[in-house]
């Protein structure tokens, strides 16, 4: 398969440092400077934490450096923030214009999408060397439009293509100094994961549906005694099942989407493998949802923590030849908007090392 | 003593092993090869200190070293990686001081969550123009009467003695101006009654036909006055949008899924509804008796409404992630309220 390469074929496997118990003063310290500027030191706290993700990962012996200027995230925080509580406030006392808000953001995503991958490209480095983002906005509407309209117009079958696209943009768009990432997925691997999240989601449904017409009706025939108190617990746990069930199927479609993602990527001659499990990663999002809750959010520092630590461990570079010889492109700044308005939407795109 | 660093030239990703030494205000590289290069110490810029990262310097030909943290290069730079990390650094290598933030953001938090917005949502609601209230209720209304609002079949007079009879009730009450009664028939929604931002209040043919008497209806009006006097719509909406922003703020990229935020934001937001609800009872209990009415009007009505609900669904788990408190709650602090009187 290699073309370019020596048939020689090293795996490098990233190492991350990064322990629970020093983050944990990052991340207070951080909350607290943030809390007391007002949320000013919020930009200087992401950059901080942003640099102790990547600092803790090294790959080959060479650790990652995050590059951004804290004022240029703060602009972009700034606007950000302007967007979500304008959003929030005339949700309630104005639709029309939250309409047209939604409407305009709606229109304008897959540019700031674009925006976000080029600010994140651009400020991320190893062996001195940044990562770059070259696709230009108007080319993400296909992929990021275009293809979800599909996707929805056709009642999501279409979801898994829609997906195989965005991975070609995303992934082809990206270059390390002058060599470029090169994506090759196909329709076949894309399929089987979405029906089988479709086939489990639709049973779901039903078996939901199922109990919640029993409980009703059996409610409607018991409204005294013990029969009536068992109903309400059992209302409660077919909720709780159901959004479980919900939650445990869009951690099964990231991870397998993830690794497709980096199990069809190549950069050069040089291939990538993501093996992360679905059953880990639930149990990780599970008990650090558990443990979040639990402690009022001072677990936050530790699950970060042991989800990069396992993402790390389940990511490897297979290098064919020598990993020496990439070399530096000419360099061009962007603002760092589009990066903040994802973060603040929750669209973020996970490309996660 | 020399440090052990990696150098990359800035062209490509070649790395070279190198030793980091500093001698009057020069920091020394020396390769490998036995070649050595030198740079002015402040012609060097370096990386700020965080954790046990590592140090990277950035020299003026665009290579960069990456070297482990160590006490030699705080020596040698001092100050430089700029005041604000530096001292956010300092504040991170302080057990004491990590501590005290956690306790500090915790406490705040919980403090903003109890008392500052509360407070803030009501300043604002109070600043609130009447035009938005109206704005923001026409929008539910229109909503309303597409899907649920059917014209009202309780004869004509007894809507009339109602309306009546609930405008001298709230006579000379704060904002009584604004409320507004409006009899409809929503076979969707059931027995109801609720109060939107701008006054306008709406009970539903089926509360009116579930209640037996005239005060048991008046009873009910008079809790959802005391929604419209306490601004709950208006304070409600902006909490609710707070507690989310809040939220995202605090744990917003921890936690790896929108779950984890959005439980305990809900959590609150039906802590604060249900707190409302007290709020609109005590002063409907407060204003039935200035009329020379019982609240006992009240718990009746309650009781007659809770009947229709299964029991289970009332108590428990269901109970506390609900709006509203409790009925049986709710029916007690109405007979508390009318034997007080005596």
């Amino acid at each position: 398969m290699a073309r370019t390469g020596t048939g020689r074929v090293v795996r490098h496997q990233p190492a991350f440092a990064g322990r629970a118990g020093e983050y944990f003063g990052i991340w207070f310290v951080n909350l607290l400077l943030g809390i007391v500027t007002l949320g000013i030191y919020s930009a200087w706290a992401k950059v901080r934490s942003e640099r102790y993700f990547y600092g803790n990962t090294t790959l080959a012996g060479s650790s990652f450096d995050y590059l951004a200027d804290p004022i240029a995230i703060l602009k972009g925080r700034l606007i950000a923030y302007a967007v979500v509580i304008a959003l929030l406030l005339s949700s309630k006392f104005l639709p029309i214009l939250y309409f047209a808000l939604i409407l305009a953001l709606f229109a304008l995503m897959p540019l700031i999408i674009v925006l976000g991958l080029r600010f994140r490209a651009r400020n991320s480095a190893w062996r001195g060397l940044s990562f770059r983002f070259d696709r230009e906005g108007g080319a993400a509407y296909g992929p990021f439009l275009g293809w979800q309209l599909l996707s929805a117009i056709t009642g999501t079958l279409l979801y898994p293509l829609m997906k195989l696209k965005q991975h070609e943009f995303v992934a082809g768009g990206h270059r390390f100094g002058r060599k470029r990432f090169e994506f090759a997925g196909d329709a076949s691997r894309y399929y089987p994961p979405y029906l089988v999240a479709l086939g489990i989601g639709a049973g779901l449904m039903l078996a939901f549906g199922i109990a919640f017409s029993a409980a009703i009706f059996a409610g409607v025939h018991a409204a005294e005694g013990p029969a009536a108190q068992a109903l309400g617990v059992g209302v409660v746990a077919a909720l709780v099942l159901f959004y479980a069930g919900m939650f445990a199927l869009g951690i099964f479609l990231r991870v397998r989407y993830a690794n497709l993602l980096w199990n069809n990527t190549r950069l050069g001659p040089h291939r990538f493998e993501s093996s992360l499990r679905v059953r880990d990663m639930m149990w990780l999002y599970a008990s650090n949802l558990v443990a979040i809750v639990c402690t009022l959010g001072l677990a936050v520092p530790w699950a970060m923590i042991r989800l990069a630590r396992y993402r790390a461990a389940h990511f490897a570079v297979l290098a064919d030849g020598g990993i020496d010889d990439f070399v530096r492109d000419q360099e061009r700044e962007h603002a760092a908007a589009g990066a903040e308005l994802i973060d603040a939407l929750d669209v973020g795109i996970d490309l996660g090392l | 003593m020399p440090l052990p660093a990696t150098w990359y030239d800035g062209e490509s990703s070649r790395a070279r092993a190198v030793r980091l030494g500093c001698a009057q205000g020069m920091l020394q590289l020396a390769f490998d090869d036995a070649e050595t290069r030198q740079w002015p110490l402040e012609s060097v810029a370096i990386n700020p200190r965080l954790g046990r990262t590592p140090r990277i310097l950035r020299l003026p030909d665009g290579a960069r070293v990456e070297v482990a943290d160590s006490p030699e290069l705080e020596a040698w730079f001092q100050g430089a990686g700029g005041r604000i990390e530096g001292f956010a650094d300092w504040l991170e290598r302080r057990r004491g001081a990590i501590i005290a933030s956690a306790a500090l953001v915790l406490a705040a938090t919980l403090l903003f969550l109890r008392f500052g917005m509360p407070w803030l949502a009501r300043e604002v609601a109070e600043r609130m123009p009447p035009a938005i209230e109206r704005h923001a209720s026409d929008q539910v209304v229109a909503m309303l009467e597409r899907i649920h609002f059917k014209p009202s079949q309780v004869p004509a007079a007894r809507r009339a003695s109602l309306d009546r009879r609930f405008r001298a009730l709230v006579a000379g009450e704060p904002r009584s101006a604004g409320m507004r009664l409006s009899i409809v028939r929503a076979p969707g929604i059931g027995p109801n009654a609720f109060a939107l931002p701008d006054g306008r209040i709406f009970v539903t043919d089926e509360l009116i036909g579930l209640a037996e008497t005239d005060e048991e209806v008046l009873a009910v009006l008079a809790h959802e006055a005391g929604h419209h006097v306490h601004r709950h719509g208006m304070r409600g909406a902006l909490e609710s949008s707070s507690v989310f922003v809040i939220a995202g703020l605090l744990f917003g990229d921890a936690s790896g899924s929108s779950l984890a935020v959005s439980i305990p934001a809900t959590l609150l937001i039906s802590g604060f509804s249900r707190g409302y609800e007290r709020e609109a009872d005590a002063y409907a209990f407060e204003l039935l008796l200035r009329r020379g009415q019982s609240p006992k009007a009240f718990a009746s009505m309650m009781r007659r409404l809770s009947a229709g609900v299964p029991k289970g669904l009332e108590q428990g788990a269901v109970g506390y992630l609900s709006t509203h408190p409790p009925s049986p709650e709710r029916i007690a602090a109405a007979e508390r309220a009318a034997a007080a009187r005596r």
